[in-house]
């Protein structure tokens, strides 16, 4: 039989008072109080369990009256109860810690890296081609509401880089099945820039079109660049890992507060654009590929680059700036057409 | 319970009064933590509902008022259930929103109106999850209410340009707090508007002075700069980053007082009173220091940041006994009729929103 001094606890009540808890071989629980021990309860081995025990925490017994009692010593562990206390070893075994302090980091950085950019690459193909289509038909539907107004670029013109970037499709047999639509747009606020959104919807501003008037194949290298991002459904890629990495990150850190969240928030970012800027590499050499395939020289792609970039500020100024970027280092991205253009 | 008033005078006299004390350690719940998040994402996020529930526990049992322990009765499927739940509500909002933004408005709004509804549930299931000394604590807020001191309140104060705010923020933690029971009885809470005030113009105060300051470091930092570009960029860094810190310096200020001012004028009739004498220095100088040691180690010294606030707070706290709380009762445990079990099961899922 064993004896432990501890503090007893009424079932549903404040009260309390020190006791003598004797436990027998069979499991029985006898509890006596300390001041005039008088029998407080008398317990088979079916009527009560041990709690949960945590490090530097007292093991409770339940009773399922909903009384409890508390060891006085919170070193004190009852026999048998090896299974319950699963967790507690697990959390205080060395060997453990230190395997997850090493192993943390690397799943963390694993997951957000490989794991979640995989599981949004596998998982985009099931979205089906008229999701995508409605997607990209209510954003532009937005962004003409907002950043977007009508081109003032002549007819003309606007017919002509049509029908250059038609054929060109043509040529391509593109067997993705998206049907894909040009949109010319005015944007004094976007400047020289062109988008493709989910489901085949290309935008290339009149400003950008000025830039480039005179180099009809660099605005071709430019428009198979955002057919690029269509082919490789990068919209949607992105919009998945966004929505993955949130629900795991608020499922890891439930419990967090502003600043360490703000932290985990710039390196998810931080991974995000480094995401992003794999998706403008894969863009860039979409469009130089398909040049090369329509006998055209990747060079152009080099050109229109270097006409959008003429008066940008220098990216050399801040070299650990390039890390916010999402998009890739311009001399990079221009050495690399040129590279595709002299095999 | 019945107090005569010749005993309530004697028993006044015998009020116990102590601070609050934390026992836990930082190393111990390292161990906790890491080994609950290396399960977590072994498990693919299910433990994580586990992860809670021990570190609730662990926080809980070493936090002692007057000798006893708090002790969080929540089992980790609740937790599960209700983040299962979350998790294909916000599944679905998104998936439903990208076929239609027409259906993302009204989600939103759907959620909106909803919002007070989940804040009234999860204060219901953690406190009704929280006992101290075998007696559950309770809540009893409603929806009607809820919505017009989370909602509508904030909500008519832009129209006073915020100036209205630190009343509206009054009205929102009296709500909170004059709700809560325990053992059968609800705390009175007496705070006043001028407090709030007060504490609100203190941190605008140090908002504005510290705002300036760092627009000076920053422009300076940044006309150093051999080229412009370069200079703006860098301060438009350092002012990103001291956005973050301000708001944290203030926000502790502002969160000192505002305890000091609730925790002293709130009091469970004849049973207790809680006394807050938080030094809104501590409390800037700990989370400072917390925020740095985050920083410095990648994240891995949370623990060491959650056992220090803990501690402080603890360390700040205290509060007065009567004998009478020696002798409540939990009304809860008493009448739960069948119905109200069955209820329970079907409800008891944690709503809360953290």
């Amino acid at each position: 039989m064993q004896i432990v001094k501890g503090t007893f606890q009424y079932a549903a009540s404040t009260e309390h008072c020190a006791a003598q808890l004797h436990l027998t071989e069979q499991g029985q629980v006898l509890l006596y109080a300390e001041h005039d021990n008088t029998l407080l309860l008398d317990s088979s081995k079916e009527s009560y369990q041990v709690a949960e025990v945590l490090p530097g925490l007292p093991a409770e017994l339940l009773f399922d009256s909903g009384a409890v009692f508390s060891p006085a010593d919170p070193q004190w562990r009852w026999p048998k109860s090896r299974r319950q206390n699963l967790t507690l070893q697990l959390e205080t075994s060395k060997s453990l810690i230190v395997l997850s302090v090493i192993a943390v980091p690397i799943l963390l950085w694993w997951l957000t890296t490989v794991g979640l950019p995989k599981a949004a690459t596998a998982l985009v193909p099931w979205i089906p081609l008229a999701v995508e289509e409605s997607i990209g038909q209510q954003s532009m539907q937005m962004f003409d509401r907002t950043l977007l107004s009508e081109s003032e670029l002549s007819p003309q013109l606007q017919q002509s880089i049509r029908q250059q970037w038609q054929s060109a499709l043509e040529q391509l047999q593109l067997s993705s099945g998206y049907r894909y639509q040009l949109h010319f747009r005015a944007s004094k606020r976007l400047g020289a820039n062109a988008f493709a959104l989910p489901g085949g919807y290309l935008t290339i501003t009149d400003e950008l079109v000025k830039r480039l008037e005179t180099q009809p194949d660099a605005i071709l290298a430019v428009l198979l660049h955002e057919v690029g991002h269509v082919e490789h459904r990068h919209g949607m890629k992105l919009a998945a890992q966004a929505t993955a990495s949130t629900i795991v990150m608020s499922v890891l850190f439930s419990d967090l507060e502003g600043v360490t969240e703000a932290v985990l928030g710039t390196g998810t970012s931080l991974v995000q654009s480094a995401f992003s800027r794999d998706m403008e590499r894969q863009a860039d050499y979409f469009s130089t590929q398909s040049l090369l395939k329509l006998n055209k020289s990747p060079q152009a792609f080099a050109e229109a680059m270097q006409a959008l970039t003429k008066d940008q500020p220098k990216e050399e100024l801040m070299p650990w700036l390039e890390y916010l970027n999402s998009h890739p280092n311009t001399k990079e991205r221009i050495e690399k057409a040129t590279q595709q253009a002299q095999p | 319970m019945d107090i005569h008033h010749s005993t309530a005078a004697t028993e006044v006299s015998s009020a116990r009064r102590s601070k609050v004390q934390f026992s836990g350690r930082g190393a111990e719940f390292f161990g906790i933590w890491i080994v609950n998040v290396l399960l977590t994402i072994v498990t693919l996020g299910i433990y994580s509902a586990w992860a809670k529930v021990r570190t609730t526990q662990y926080f809980y049992g070493h936090t002692k008022v007057d000798g006893h322990s708090f002790r969080y009765l929540a089992t980790p499927i609740q937790i599960l259930k209700g983040r299962i739940i979350a998790v294909i509500i916000f599944a679905l909002i998104s998936v439903l929103s990208a076929f239609s933004p027409v259906f993302g408005l009204i989600a939103a709004l759907v959620f909106l109106v909803a919002l007070p509804w989940l804040m009234v549930q999860g204060l219901k299931f953690n406190l009704r999850m929280t006992s101290y000394r075998n007696v559950r604590f309770g809540f009893h807020g409603t929806y009607g209410p809820a919505f017009i001191y989370y909602l509508l309140l904030p909500f008519l104060c832009i129209f006073t340009l915020y100036l209205a705010m630190p009343w509206a923020l009054k009205k929102l933690d009296h709500f909170v707090f004059s709700n809560i029971s325990f053992g059968g009885k609800q705390f009175e809470v007496n705070t006043q508007t001028s407090n709030y005030f007060q504490a609100f113009f203190v941190a605008l105060g140090v908002a504005i002075g510290l705002g300036i300051a760092c627009g000076i470091v920053a422009a300076v930092l940044g006309f150093s700069m051999p080229e412009p570009e370069a200079g703006f960029s860098l301060a438009i860094l350092l002012l990103y980053i001291a956005y973050f810190g301000v708001f944290m310096l203030v926000g502790a200020v502002y969160q000192a007082m505002i305890r000091n001012h609730l925790f002293n004028s709130t009091v469970l009739p004849d049973t207790a009173e809680l006394h807050s004498n938080l030094d809104a220095v501590d409390l800037v100088w700990v989370t400072t220091t917390n925020m740095m040691l985050i920083l410095c180690t990648l994240g891995l010294a949370y623990p060491w940041t959650k056992v220090r606030i803990a501690a402080l707070l603890a360390s700040a706290t205290e509060v007065t006994v009567y004998p009478a709380a020696d002798r409540l009762t939990d009304p809860l445990q008493q009448d739960s009729s069948a119905f109200a079990e069955q209820a329970a099961d079907l409800f008891d899922v944690d709503l809360s929103l953290t």
